[in-house]
């Protein structure tokens, strides 16, 4: 609330010039000391009421709950709850933002709703408020805040609506499924007859002399039997591929459905398909089976659309069923060790603490160390084995020749990101060795240029890194020159030189010892 | 209101969505395949890359579109599609032979209640376990631009005329990013356009339609804004050459989809063909593409020589301590060579181009022209670059546009397209006459349009002094209209009779959350003033205003001379106008 506003004839004459002349205000009702107009202003509406009507302004000072703000000002009935501000002190108050002293060249100012103190910089947001300064977006009034505040409100921050109708799916799927189902059983029904029959026919005539020509007759009576076929003259195109029939493409019975399709070898609409072939696709259903059913020579033509109904579900099943392919195999223990690695390098990120802790290690860390080292040494290595089996795989088909590239890129930039935990670890190893070294009394060995079996160790892991590296920096070399970037590629290559001379040295240093 | 924020979210959403599990396989594998359509292709790949899919196990990626794919059993398969009828159609097909094993399938706008039947009813084995409805149809291209990709030819049937189907792909479009920022906004338009208030009121239609469903959001105290404004009624800002990085490039390279074609580059390697350009994920663009031309020389020697420090440091290799220094760095020095190389070959064609068409010139008398018309020297300048040989007839031509739309019926028009008509073609003059035609009944049509204009470039003017302290840039005078608006925003007094409300809200409120859509295409030049006033409201006004800006797709001069070519060519039929 504005002193000019308030009380214009005494503060706002002797107040704002005082403002220039001392830099201390005093209350014109209790001379209390001040710095600046705002706290004036402020220890004038606390203390003495006047945040009031102007009518009350000898009210007593239970009045301190009525506030209003500068936007809210013109309508002087609201009120704000101002029992949550934080009091001003000149000494120690700091934007609650960012932290610089408030004084009155920063200014200082309430956010109305958390009460903290701010500069003026920092509470230029308005938020509509109700009395208790809780936010009210419909009949609040708007009010000063600080940009917390503004973003805190709800559905501000918010976004990233979506809205999931998989229940409407299924609902509407399962509508559907009812009368599938039942069709699907029907066929079903008529196929198992057809067939039943005509393994029966077969058995009987086995053997018998006239075999061959009495098959097919019973075989076309019992096909009558299980559908009505629909009349010829029914149908002057195919049912399926809508072609009209004509001298060249002649209409077909589907033995299933005895609906009328053609038999185009373009279009596949309907097959003559041997029995023995019909029985062992439909294994699901209850054909019974008789002990020689290999050597039937029938065929039954059916159209398309029923050898879909019929057996996609049961192939979708199947295939289902089948083991997963050895890329997929691979991948998976792939996973399961990245998962291992990932964790260990976890424990890693905690391991440094304790090292830092305890100046002198004692052996016992060394060996944990050294242990874990081990593992992450063993788990990498297997990662890169089964990388390399995942590289030699001959993939099925194109889709798993493109996955292949991808789990091998995805394996590179996953061996890139977790090895320099690795490489921390064993430069620790390396500064922490000289420490342990009196505690293990080395034994020299005669035949060895007297190195220590610690020093061996050390040599051989060094030997090892080395290595490693090497093999790293060639791989890059292999690359650059791939990418025909060369200036990166003699760079690589002066560096391989060095790791060479290293290597080159510690094997001699090693002798006999080194790795076999 | 980070459009990059909403985006991770849903890129999230799609491939974390947790798999109910197979029903009756007995080996799954974790790798997952992504389906796409033509549509989506654009959106994801502009707001992620394949690495980070490949950590989410999404190792096969893959079109809709595509009918030779391999069956693969038991990857489960994730779709991201548009639900535009073609892709309904072509996931029918999947769904009724599906080559995975199971499917979670995601729309990037709402989907029909008959669309949602059909995939039903081609869903015979029950391999859908998911169907959801994200709201991502729309392309970001900075984390406040977006761009719904949609060519103005395509939009209109005439200059003053909306396409049905343009409306409806515009609308749906606009509502899908409203929905994908949780807006529920008080609509504003461009008064006197037509365009942008039948917009409006479609945009309207749909939210209202889809209140209780879609818009359920908490009511905010400050409501939302959305303002549509009409690109026709400020032609000048898309006809002058830019200067800004991310602007030059769109303008003489061609940026779609985050990737600029340098294959027309003279000598250029093979590997810098087709360069992807992300202001996610490369913070160098980041950090110059709103910088002029000069500033980026700048910081591109200082981009060099940093890398040329780098790689001095690790030529000079002695201890394994190094080496293993060096490995480590290793893929971050690789990622920072190939960078330094793709924009020193960028910047070094736009120089080449700049220097080739005469830029320079052309420019620097587009901007006099532009903030000073009346000034004699400028059209003895202008009768001097008409007379160059050596400048091509395009830029002639603009410059005559731009002369005449600063002097409108001005008697020197005539002059200017005799001296025309000796170099080049009728048809190219012909252009002169019907841009004027444009334009010239576009500001008397609507009350006081000239007026009003000499209001904006006034003010313009005044601000340009007011808050652009180095406007002495000879490049950069002109200023758009829309800093206008974004001057009158941020004083909370945007006038009713310029951008009048759809709908007269009961009490004023400050906007606390913009959008601005520009009909008929955005520039680059405008979303870097929008970048600057974010920048600005966020470190002096305590962030209190978060402003995106977006368009039917994003302008550079040679598309909006196109679109002033071919509109209003087609004669209009009365059936567009009731």
């Amino acid at each position: 609330m504005d002193v000019a506003h308030q009380n214009p004839a005494s503060n706002n004459s002797s107040g704002a010039p005082g403002l220039t002349r001392s830099k201390e205000l005093a209350c014109p009702v209790c001379n209390e000391k001040t710095i600046d107009l705002l706290q004036l202003n402020s220890h004038l509406d606390r203390a003495h009421g006047f945040a009031e009507e102007p009518a009350s302004n000898e009210m007593p000072q239970e009045n301190t709950k009525r506030k209003n703000t500068s936007l809210a000002a013109k309508s002087s009935k609201f009120a704000l709850n101002r029992s949550h501000w934080v009091e001003p002190d000149p000494d120690y108050s700091r934007c609650h933002k960012c932290y610089t002293r408030l004084n009155r060249s920063t200014g200082h100012i309430n956010c109305r709703k958390c009460g903290e103190l701010f500069c003026i910089r920092h509470c230029q947001n308005v938020i509509k408020l109700n009395a208790n300064a809780k936010y009210d977006p419909i009949t609040g009034k708007w009010c000063r805040c600080c940009q917390q505040c503004a973003h805190d409100k709800p559905g501000c921050r918010d976004f990233g609506s979506f809205r999931n109708r998989t229940t409407e799916f299924h609902r509407l799927r399962n509508s559907r499924t009812e009368d599938r189902q039942l069709q699907l059983l029907q066929l079903e029904n008529r196929f198992v007859r057809l067939m039943n029959g005509i393994l029966r026919i077969n058995a009987r005539h086995q053997g018998l002399m006239l075999a061959s020509f009495r098959i097919p007759m019973e075989v076309a009576q019992l096909e009558r039997t299980v559908v009505p076929w629909t009349p010829d003259n029914f149908a002057t195109a195919c049912n399926l591929c809508k072609k009209h029939f004509g001298l060249t493409l002649r209409k077909h019975h589907c033995r299933l459905c005895g609906k009328i399709v053609c038999d185009s070898a373009e279009t596949g609409c309907s097959n003559n398909i041997p029995v023995t072939n019909l029985v062992n696709a439909a294994f699901n259903l209850p054909i019974t089976k008789l002990a020689d059913a290999s050597d039937i020579e029938t065929s039954i033509r059916v159209c398309s659309s029923c050898v879909q109904s019929l057996f996609k579900k049961g192939k979708f099943e199947k295939e289902m069923a089948m083991p997963l392919s050895m890329l997929f195999q691979l991948y998976e223990r792939m996973s399961s060790i990245s998962s291992v690695i990932i964790s260990a390098v976890a424990n890693l990120g905690e391991a440094p603490v304790n090292g830092a802790r305890s100046n002198a290690p004692d052996v016992s860390e060394v060996v944990e160390l050294t242990k874990k080292r081990r593992k992450m040494v063993d788990s990498f290595s297997t990662y890169d084995r089964l990388t390399k089996q995942l590289l030699k795989l001959n993939p099925r088909n194109a889709s798993e020749s493109r996955i292949q590239t991808a789990i091998i890129t995805r394996a590179s930039s996953f061996i890139q990101e977790n090895m320099l935990p690795l490489g921390h670890l064993t430069a620790k190893l390396t500064s922490q060795s000289p420490s342990s070294r009196p505690s293990q009394e080395s034994f020299p060995d005669s035949d060895n240029k007297n190195l220590s079996i610690k020093e061996i160790k050390d040599y051989r892991t060094q030997l090892m890194v080395i290595k490693e590296q090497r093999f790293l920096v060639e791989d890059m070399i292999a690359t650059a020159t791939k990418h025909r970037k060369f200036d990166e590629a003699s760079v690589l290559n002066k560096n391989l030189e060095e790791l060479d001379l290293q290597l080159n040295g510690l094997t001699n240093l090693l002798g006999g010892e080194g790795f076999a | 209101m980070n459009l990059f924020t909403a985006a991770d979210f849903y890129i999230n959403l799609i491939t974390n969505s947790p798999s109910k599990g197979s029903r009756n396989a007995v080996a799954e594998t974790r790798i997952r395949a992504l389906l796409l359509d033509k549509h989506t292709t654009g959106t994801i790949s502009m707001c992620t890359t394949q690495t980070a899919l490949l950590e989410r196990e999404i190792y096969l990626i893959d079109t809709l579109e595509n009918e030779n794919r391999d069956t693969m059993r038991h990857m489960k398969c994730v779709v991201y599609a548009k639900p535009t009828d073609e892709s309904i159609e072509l996931l029918r097909k999947e769904l009724a032979n599906p080559k995975y094993g199971e499917y979670q399938i995601f729309f990037n706008n709402t989907l029909t209640k008959a669309q949602l039947e059909r995939l039903a009813e081609s869903d015979e084995l029950e391999v859908v376990n998911k169907v959801e409805e994200i709201f991502q149809d729309y392309q970001i291209l900075n984390e406040d631009l977006f761009s719904l990709d949609l060519p103005s030819t395509e939009l209109f049937t005439n200059q003053l005329i909306w396409d049905t189907s343009g409306l409806h792909k515009a609308t749906q479009g606009l509502t899908s990013l409203l929905l994908s920022l949780k807006l529920k906004p008080q609509i504003r338009f461009q008064a006197g356009s037509r365009l942008a208030s039948k917009l409006a009121q479609e945009v309207q239609h749909a939210v209202q339609q889809n209140e209780r469903t879609l818009f359920d959001f908490p009511q905010i105290d400050a409501p939302p804004l959305l303002l549509i404004l009409d690109r026709y009624r400020d032609p000048l800002t898309a006809l002058l050459q830019p200067w800004t990085y991310q602007s030059m490039i769109n303008e003489y390279l061609g940026i779609k989809r985050n990737v600029v074609d340098l294959s027309s580059v003279p000598e250029v390697e093979p590997s810098m063909q087709q360069v992807v350009l992300s202001s996610k994920q490369d913070p160098f663009f980041s950090d110059t593409m709103y910088l002029n031309f000069g500033e980026l020389g700048d910081k591109v020697k200082h981009y060099v020589s940093s890398y040329k420090e780098k790689t001095n440091t690790n030529s000079q290799i002695n201890t394994i301590e190094d080496i293993k220094q060096f490995i480590g760095k290793y893929p971050e020095f690789r990622k920072l060579s190939g960078n330094v190389s793709k924009h020193m070959a960028i910047v070094g064609e736009l120089d080449r181009q700049l220097q080739q068409k005469h830029i320079w010139e052309v420019s620097e008398l587009e901007q006099n022209i532009s903030s000073d018309p009346g000034n004699s020297q400028n059209y003895e300048e202008l009768i001097k670059v008409l007379s160059n040989p050596e400048i091509s007839n395009y830029f002639k031509v603009k410059l005559a546009c731009i002369y005449s739309l600063k002097n409108p019926g001005a008697a020197r028009t005539s002059e200017i397209s005799k001296l025309l008509e000796q170099q080049m073609s009728a048809e190219e003059v012909n252009f002169l006459h019907h841009f004027n035609s444009l334009f010239q009944t576009r500001t008397s049509s609507s009350p006081s349009g000239r007026e009003r204009e000499d209001l904006i470039s006034e003010l313009a003017k005044k601000f340009n002094q007011k808050n652009h302290p180095k406007a002495d840039n000879v490049f950069m005078q002109h200023v758009p209209d829309l800093f206008t608006f974004l001057n009158d925003l941020s004083r909370n007094k945007i006038p009713d009779e310029k951008f009048p409300f759809l709908e007269t809200p009961a009490s004023r409120s400050p906007a606390q959350d913009v959008i601005i859509f520009f009909v008929g295409g955005a520039t680059f030049e405008e979303a870097r003033i929008i970048h600057q006033f974010n920048k600005t409201i966020s470190e002096e006004n305590d962030g209190k205003i978060r402003v995106i800006l977006g368009g039917t797709s994003i302008v550079n001069t040679n598309e909006f001379m196109d679109y002033c070519r071919n509109s209003g060519r087609k004669s209009t039929d009365i059936s567009d106008l009731l």
